[in-house]
């Protein structure tokens, strides 16, 4: 098993677990770092990808960073969104509002 | 059955009925790692034929702004895209979450070592911005540094929390976005094509528009910063403040 | 000819993205003055890139001159014209809508204070999309108009519209996830991004297999395919009735035009039937259940919303037509991949126009309660007529454009003998006249009340606008055909000369 191999495979184990988190667990950030997880392995996956060959590979790690700025990005705004949720619902999860439609 | 019971089931449940499905999952996706084919080394070997013409030495910023330089546009798109939507949900930026307790503006250790730091983090942000060109470095790696150092001033009372939404922050935060832009398009009139700098001019416009996007996210970091952790200011000496401290 | 002029497609993202900055950072200051510029930059570069497109033939643009695979690279041809189409009209027409929509109060301007920049930073994305090639460049694209648009759903700040964007988002978020992760699967496997160097190079083989699933899975999830349409009717239904027309007329088809694009040139060589057979599978699925929804909804925006759901279907229905078409006569694959796109363009106008008018009702009486509509065809002719005729091409009635979107789709499955698709899409059918006509009914019934509010006209005519645009695309599909022809991939473009 190869440096790489290793590499990947914790990456898209990371995935699964990050995936598995964000539907198994209520509490919204729990979701978000779940869904940080997900991402850091796929983030994981292509760095170890650009490892292979005799030369290292320049196009995944600008990718790497392209994925890490939208994730920042993404992830910022979601907490927003949760604390928000959280005051007007008074409940940091998903479940539907007490208040009912018109 | 009410969402809200339909809800609760489904996270008692989920737990259970997922596993299988996502050991599953696990078990193929580590598969396909073992079986993907060996690089081709054709993109690497591409990247190194057209270093010359990049304007820049180090591969990473060569294909950050030049070879795939429309996906970091975008990408700032995105980051500003962020700070919009973050700041659209807390109008007044006054309701806040996080409690943040203001050192009193005499604190003289505080003012000795911010004096000392500051300049040291500004100095630091541009010469990553610098370096970028040929070692790692960048827009990125500054503006987390320029961010850092905002975020710092604000935790110590120096910058208006909630780091002020006037038209000057909203510059500083759309100027890298536009300008990056702006070139674009200037290229197309120029050169017929989007974001083609013309050769001799590349490692300048590079070092231009990456001077200008490192300010840009570090204002779009801070301002998430701020947004998100909605910072409530108790000023040194306020009734709130003394009431939080209690008896 | 000027150069401005030469490459009309670069305008299209680069001009409301530069409006979506402006709008930011100067707020009302001479606002219609950057919209109106906006729009009108909007008209003339679709009707340049068109006009380029129709002279030169299909054509890519290599971002930076850097020639795939090493650069980005966009491919303009007729399918990717169509989708420019369609989000320039609904575009624009909700823009003009939005500048009525948005009043005076406070309240109101911090919303449009924030509308605008992010609105034109999703119209910007969604032209990014459709102008694109590169398999990563798609995920970028898709953040970008997937961020702004839960952002403009939590413009409204109902609490069912914060539930509802929150589960959109972390879908969303996900499904993405999904979708990179077959990229980088493809790209481990190809060494290459562009979708044209991808497709000379792909191979049946596992690691293929597995990458299109998960880009699959992902591309379902973000155009509200049924299961993983759950987010869709509280996001869409609780929105401002601008951001819910935009969201259904044109987010999730972004989603499906991705997976189009990587169908027909990637799958041809790997897709399995039973895949195809499995999206055509959800297709019908969500045709019945989004339908039988739509029925039972007491408010009006979630029956929309609910039939946005069933409308989806349909265009997924295509992909098992596509496929036998592959396998027996490429006739039929020409009728499906028409149909499709035809559907994807004719709910695209009518949706829109139908959740504009909804807003039009919410603004005259305060509520979209299926009840409060009694009496309202009296009160507002011209919104009443807007919903009548947007429904025309809902339920597949000639002479919508809807109607050819079904009649195509139904031939295709009635001549390749797969008589379920078509029952389905027949049962489908009669359901949409079920739940429309329970709009129409209370639209017509005879009862004097008293509208709060005189919406502006502007508004109501804009919804009456795309609900006639509905119309017009349906009364001669020589047009559209044309310029499907033009750079159709050899799977499909076989006959669609022979098309009626």
């Amino acid at each position: 098993m190869t440096v790489v191999s290793i590499y990947g495979i914790t990456g898209v184990l990371l995935f699964v677990m990050g995936v598995f988190g964000l539907m198994t667990q209520p509490h919204l950030l729990k979701k978000l770092l779940s869904l940080n997880i997900a991402s850091a392995g796929v983030f994981l996956l292509m760095v170890a990808l650009a490892y292979r060959g005799d030369k290292l590979d320049p196009v995944p790690h600008a990718l790497v960073l392209t994925g890490i700025v939208i994730s920042v990005s993404a992830t910022a705004y979601a907490v927003a969104l949760a604390a928000r949720l959280q005051k007007i619902t008074g409940s940091p999860t998903l479940e539907e509002p007490a208040v009912d439609e018109p | 059955m009410s969402l809200r019971r339909k809800h609760r089931r489904w996270y008692r449940v989920s737990r259970w009925a997922l596993l299988p499905v996502f050991i599953a999952l696990a078990v193929v996706l580590v598969q396909t790692v073992l079986s993907t084919a060996p690089a081709n080394g054709e993109l690497p070997r591409l990247v190194d034929e057209e270093m010359s013409a990049s304007g820049v030495l180090h591969p990473l910023t060569a294909v950050l702004l030049n070879f795939r330089g429309y996906d970091t546009l975008l990408e700032i798109g995105v980051l500003l895209v962020a700070v919009i939507a973050v700041w659209s949900l807390d109008a007044s930026g006054k309701s806040g979450h996080l409690r943040l307790r203001l050192p009193s503006p005499n604190n003289a250790a505080l003012r000795v070592d911010l004096s000392i730091i500051l300049p040291l983090m500004v100095l630091m942000a541009g010469y990553m911005v610098w370096i970028g060109s040929y070692r790692p470095g960048g827009a990125f790696q500054s503006g987390a540094i320029l961010g850092a150092a905002a975020v710092t001033l604000i935790s110590s009372g120096m910058l208006p929390a909630p780091f002020g939404r006037s038209r000057r922050t909203r510059l500083a935060l759309a100027g890298g976005f536009s300008f990056f832009m702006t070139v674009a398009i200037l290229t197309v009139l120029f050169k017929g094509r989007l974001l083609n700098y013309p050769m001799a001019w590349a490692g300048t416009m590079i070092l231009l528009i990456e001077t200008l996007l490192a300010v840009s996210i570090g204002a779009a970091l801070a301002a998430l910063f701020a947004g998100v952790a909605g910072i409530k200011v108790d000023e040194p000496g306020s009734p709130s403040r003394r009431e939080e401290r209690g008896p | 000819m000027i150069p401005v002029l030469q490459q009309p497609e670069t305008w299209l993202v680069a001009i409301p993205a530069l409006g979506a900055a402006t709008t930011f950072a100067f707020r009302e200051q001479g606002r219609r003055g950057v919209v109106s510029f906006v729009l009108a930059g909007i008209a003339i570069s679709t009707a340049m890139t068109f006009a380029k497109l129709l002279l030169r033939g299909p054509y890519s643009h290599s971002i930076g001159g850097w020639v795939a695979p090493l650069g980005i690279t966009w491919q303009i041809d007729g399918l990717a014209a169509a989708m420019i189409l369609l989000t320039s009209l609904v575009g624009v027409m909700i823009s003009r809508y939005a500048l009525e929509y948005f009043g005076s109060s406070a309240e109101e301007q911090r919303q449009a204070a924030y509308f605008w920049p992010l609105w034109f930073f999703l119209l910007s994305g969604l032209y990014a999309i459709f102008l694109t090639a590169d398999i990563f460049n798609w995920y970028v694209t898709l953040e970008l108009s997937g961020l702004a648009a839960v952002g403009l759903i939590t413009l409204s700040e109902k609490p069912q519209a914060l539930t509802g964007s929150m589960r959109y988002l972390l879908i969303a978020l996900c499904a993405s996830l999904f979708y990179l992760l077959g990229v980088v699967f493809l790209y481990g496997e190809y060494g290459s991004l562009d979708l044209t160097t991808l497709a000379a190079r792909i191979q049946p083989g596992s690691v293929t297999q597995v990458a299109l699933a998960l880009m699959t899975i992902g591309l379902i999830a973000k155009a509200a395919l049924f299961p993983l349409h759950f987010w869709l009717p509280p996001a869409h239904a609780n929105a401002p009735s601008p951001v819910s027309a935009a969201l259904s007329a044109l987010v999730v088809k972004a989603g499906f035009y991705i997976l189009l694009r990587l169908q027909l040139v990637l799958w041809p060589v790997v897709s399995t039937r039973y895949l195809a057979i499995g999206l055509g599978a959800l297709g019908a699925a969500a045709i019945l259940w989004g339908s039988a929804q739509a029925i039972r909804q007491s408010r009006l925006k979630l029956l929309i919303a609910y039939s946005t759901v069933a409308q989806i279907g349909y265009l997924f229905i295509m992909f098992p037509l596509l496929h036998a078409g592959w396998a027996g006569d490429p006739l039929w694959a020409s009728y499906a991949w028409a149909g499709g796109v035809y559907q994807a363009l004719s709910h695209g106008l009518a949706k829109a126009a139908l959740f504009l008018a909804a807003g039009v009702v919410i603004h005259a009486v305060g509520d979209d309660r299926l009840d409060s509509l009694r009496g309202l065809g009296e009160k507002l002719p011209l919104t009443a007529t807007a919903m009548a005729l947007a429904g025309i091409s809902l339920m597949g009635i000639p002479p919508g454009a809807g109607f050819i979107a079904k009649w195509l789709l139904l031939s295709a499955s009635v001549a390749s003998g797969q008589w379920g698709w078509a029952v389905v899409m027949i049962l489908g059918g009669l359901m949409a006249v079920g739940y429309l006509f329970r709009v129409y009914r209370r639209l017509l019934t005879a009862r004097d009340v008293p509208v709060l509010h005189q919406p502006p006209r502007r508004m109501e005519a804009v919804a009456l606008t795309l609900a006639i645009l509905s119309l017009v695309f349906g009364l001669s599909s020589y047009p559209l055909f044309y310029l499907l022809r033009i750079g159709a991939p050899a799977s499909v473009g076989l006959y669609l000369e022979g098309l009626p």
